[in-house]
Parts: structure tokens; C-alpha cells; sequence
């Protein structure tokens, strides 16, 4: 019972750490840094994902 | 550092969520810039801590990042641009609040000037593309925090933090200005 409490507590966290950073990677790319002000460039992988969601 | 720990988070993600690897690439940029904003948040705690300033640094955060994330302003170009910014503003912060309190003639100076700048230039960010409406929504709620923060000044009697809460809405005010009216390809 104790493992299968800690093994969904850790599926919840893990959701809980995907929602945030993906919010932050979508700030990030509509408002904050966008490429053409933003020295440090963003992984290419990551900006197609950001072309992605915001198509979708 | 971080970057090993935001690639170790990721994968402990990936392994508990069904999560592809595009997605999972995003994931950790995204932790990575999580662990460096939690990162820089309390560089500036401790450090105004050790100066004896540690609870006017948490105020002037709050204020600061509060009215940014609706009204915008202007970006530095790298993340440690962005620390030395931050770092210069807190210092005014704390400057300010050694200052003796702002009579309320002073008090409503600014809180006229930073609604102003903030119908004006408000929201200054990116995100022109998405409309009208979301525009003005921005807008009015830069324009309620700001007047949260400016009735909290005045109903607050501690001197330091009653200068700190305005000179922080103050120097957001004045990044409005530094980023608006400017064209998309002059943004730097």
C-alpha cells in the first residue's frame, strides 16, 4: 500500500513539474525572450515544440 | 550544475508520465529555467539578508514581479544582464528606503505617474498577436495591482517598506517606458 501511495505521489509530482516548466517555456517563447531579442538561443527541439503548441 | 539537474528532473519526469521526446526536451528547458529564476530569487533574499535588507528585497520582488507580469517591460538580452538589472533596481529599492517616508503629496505624484505610464504604454511585452481583448484585459489588471500596491503604501506605516513599494512600481513604470513605442525589430 505505502509503495503504490509513493509511486502515485511521485506520477502527481512528476505532472505538477511538466505543467510548470511547460508554462515557463511557453512564456518564455510568446513573452518574455523571444529570438530575436534573446542572446542565449533556445534548443532547436524546444522551438519547434513552441511552433507546435502555438499552432495547436 | 543545473543543467545536470534539470536533465535528471526531466528524465525522472519521463519515466513516471508518458511524455515524448520532443516534449521531454521542452520539459527541460523548462526546469532549467524554473531552477535558475528560483535560483536568482533567493541570490537576491540572501544577499539583501546579509545587508540587513532581507525583507525589503522580498517586498520590492513581489511589487516588482507582481505588476511585470501583467504590465511588461523591457528585457535584457541575457539572463546575466537581467541579474545585474535586477540587482541595480533592488539596490535603489533598498536606497529608497532609507530615505524618510514619502508624504502622501509625493505618494500620489507617483501613484498618478505610474498609472499613466501603465494606460499608456501597458501591457509592454510580446504579445501583440494576440488580440485585442487579451490586450486590454492586461491592461486593467496591471492597472488594479498597481493601485493594490499604492492603497497597501498608503495604509503601510514602516517607512522603509512604504518607500520600497513605491519606488519598486516606480522603476517598473519607468521599464514600460524603455520597452514602448519602440518597433519590433528596435527591441533590444
Amino acid at each position: 500500500m505505502k509503495v503504490k501511495g509513493r509511486k502515485r505521489a511521485g506520477v502527481y509530482l512528476a505532472k505538477l513539474l511538466i505543467v510548470v516548466s511547460k508554462k515557463a517555456v511557453k512564456q518564455h517563447w510568446e513573452k518574455s525572450f523571444p529570438p530575436w531579442i534573446y542572446e542565449e538561443k533556445m534548443p532547436e527541439k524546444v522551438r519547434k515544440w513552441c511552433e507546435n503548441e502555438e499552432k495547436k | 550544475m543545473y543543467e545536470k539537474l534539470s536533465r535528471c528532473l526531466a528524465q525522472w519526469c519521463q519515466n513516471r508520465c508518458q511524455v515524448n521526446e520532443e516534449e521531454r526536451e521542452a520539459v527541460e528547458y523548462g526546469i532549467r529555467i524554473v531552477i535558475l529564476t528560483f535560483c536568482k530569487f533567493w541570490l537576491f533574499v540572501f544577499l539583501g539578508g546579509i545587508l540587513g535588507y532581507g525583507k525589503e528585497v522580498v517586498a520590492a520582488l513581489i511589487v516588482f514581479g507582481s505588476i511585470r507580469r501583467f504590465a511588461g517591460g523591457i528585457h535584457m538580452s541575457s539572463s546575466f544582464k537581467c541579474t545585474l538589472a535586477m540587482g541595480c533596481m533592488l539596490s535603489v529599492c533598498i536606497w529608497m528606503s532609507n530615505y524618510p517616508k514619502a508624504d502622501e503629496k509625493v505618494l500620489f505624484f507617483f501613484w498618478i505617474t505610474t498609472l499613466a505610464l501603465a494606460v499608456y504604454f501597458a501591457p509592454a511585452d510580446f504579445t501583440e498577436n494576440k488580440g485585442a481583448m487579451v490586450r486590454w484585459k492586461q491592461k486593467v489588471k496591471a492597472i488594479c495591482i498597481i493601485n493594490m500596491w499604492y492603497i497597501a503604501a498608503l495604509m503601510i506605516c514602516k517607512t522603509s517598506m512604504h518607500n520600497v513599494i513605491i519606488a519598486a512600481a516606480v522603476i517598473e513604470a519607468i521599464s514600460l517606458i524603455l520597452y514602448g513605442g519602440k518597433d519590433e525589430s528596435e527591441r533590444t
